[in-house]
């Protein structure tokens, strides 16, 4: 199991040494620093973004916002999913409305929350939160679908308290739909909150990718993307995988 | 102890069950046979309060302990949590309920490193734990070796009688309903109705 383990490590290490190199190649073939820069330049960029404190004061509004709309996006998620999926009726009257807000474009949400609600932080997060829900509930509906209906006769039978009912019978069989959906949420998420954040806030890792764009920076673009992407692999390898692991557990007993 | 009143049960225009009176009272064996499809399962969802989508008055005041046609186990929970989650039972209460089914030594086993024999089995000890007026046993001893049946079948009568706990098994083996029932009624007709048997049943 070590053994394999370390491998993988060694694996993964080789790959992103592959892909900065052929970024290195990449750069130094097209020889021009403006549009492609290497990748010690844009190292060089977030140390000092680092050093002057830009870069925490941005990664944490951006950071903030992805976790105000990921709780917001799994909460109703789960519980707009749950709902449709037990109730037949209730999934016939909310179908429509799924799929029309599954199909609405990730842009028009973020436009017309920010004319509605106006250029705040509500309006951001809560655009970002609407792109989002649809798909949760289409993955917590399929859950709650295939929740194990004889297991239900058994708590009733035995009047097993709602407690015990709901983080003994019904949250580890939803374990798998909650993790996937969490998943794919967070990845979705933050692209969103980059574009809300470019299209209408003062701060965050959008708003330096604005001021990046329009001075024709791509060096402060990459800077601040790729520092973003190495919290997030951390979020993924640190927090979601071992959380994964340890749910799972039983299935490899 | 329980009384069902029943005048009609139906599942859409198919009528079921017809109208069926039967009273159990603390300490009575009783066996329910019939011909699989005649209706002992839907009865027996009225009875344990699972349907109550029928037709008749149902009084009910003793806890029920049930034992299903297969284990119906949480697969991601061990044995020994899987009796105290569900039947509220102590530690030690669970300790004894699987130790009384030859269980000692799986506590820490999850359901899916278990022989269906064994699951079957604390699935037995999961109805006993939450020490019930009424045992209920709905075909709990299909697919089973003979050994193992007759084992579990001494292991029941013992425990009720020692807890002097009613029984209401459901089957369609006439020897396991000897074994541990003294009442026998018979599911029979459409829609179905019971009729009280006597002694040796020949299905």
């Amino acid at each position: 199991m070590r053994g394999r383990f370390s491998g993988e490590i060694f694996i993964r290490a080789i790959s992103i040494a592959l892909i900065l190199a052929a970024w290195g190649i990449a750069s130094a073939v097209a020889n021009d620093p403006q549009l492609l820069p290497g990748p010690v330049p844009v190292a060089r960029k977030m140390a000092s973004e680092a050093a002057t404190g830009e870069l925490w004061i941005h990664l944490f509004a951006t950071l903030m916002r992805v976790l105000a709309a990921f709780v917001l996006a799994l909460a109703v998620g789960i519980a707009v999913g749950m709902f449709m999926g037990r109730n037949r009726t209730a999934n016939s009257w909310l179908d429509t409305l799924l799929v029309l807000m599954l199909n609405l474009p990730a842009l028009v949400i973020i436009v017309l929350c920010y004319l509605w609600i106006g250029l705040t932080e509500a309006a951001a997060v809560t655009a970002v939160a609407l792109n989002k829900i649809p798909t949760v509930v289409v993955m917590i509906r399929e859950g709650a679908r295939a929740l194990d209906r004889k297991l239900d006769e058994v708590a009733s039978v035995f009047h097993v308290p709602p407690g015990v009912r709901i983080r003994h019978f019904l949250i580890p069989q939803m374990a798998p739909y909650i993790a996937a959906s969490s998943r794919s949420g967070l990845s979705l998420i933050w692209k969103i909150v980059l574009v809300v954040e470019f299209l209408g806030r003062p701060n965050g890792i959008g708003f330096q990718i604005h001021l990046g764009f329009q001075l024709f920076d791509v060096t402060l673009v990459l800077a601040y993307a790729l520092t973003f992407v190495i919290v997030m692999l951390a979020v993924e390898l640190l927090i979601i995988q071992p959380v994964e692991v340890r749910a799972n557990r039983w299935r490899q007993a | 102890m329980i009384r069902l009143d029943l005048r009609h049960k139906a599942f859409g225009s198919t009528s079921v069950l017809g109208e069926i009176e039967l009273e159990i009272k603390a300490g009575e064996h009783v066996a329910l046979l019939g011909p699989s499809g005649i209706g002992k399962t839907t009865l027996l969802n009225i009875l344990t309060g699972l349907d109550q989508d029928f037709d008749g008055t149902l009084a009910s005041r003793s806890r029920i302990g049930m034992v299903f046609q297969e284990p119906r186990l949480l697969a991601w929970r061990s044995a020994l949590e899987n009796l105290m989650l569900v039947s509220g039972c102590s530690k030690e209460t669970a300790l004894d309920a699987m130790a009384a089914m030859g269980l000692s030594g799986k506590e820490d086993n999850f359901p899916s490193q278990m022989s269906l024999g064994q699951q079957r089995r604390l699935s037995l000890a999961r109805a006993f734990a939450i020490e019930p007026e009424l045992l209920v046993l709905d075909e709990p001893f299909t697919s089973l070796d003979h050994a193992l049946v007759q084992e579990m079948l001494e292991l029941t009568r013992s425990l009720a009688r020692s807890r002097g706990m009613a029984i209401l098994l459901v089957t369609h083996s006439g020897p396991e309903a000897d074994f541990l029932a003294d009442i026998h009624y018979r599911l029979e007709g459409t829609p179905a109705r019971l009729r009280r048997i006597e002694g040796l049943t020949d299905q």
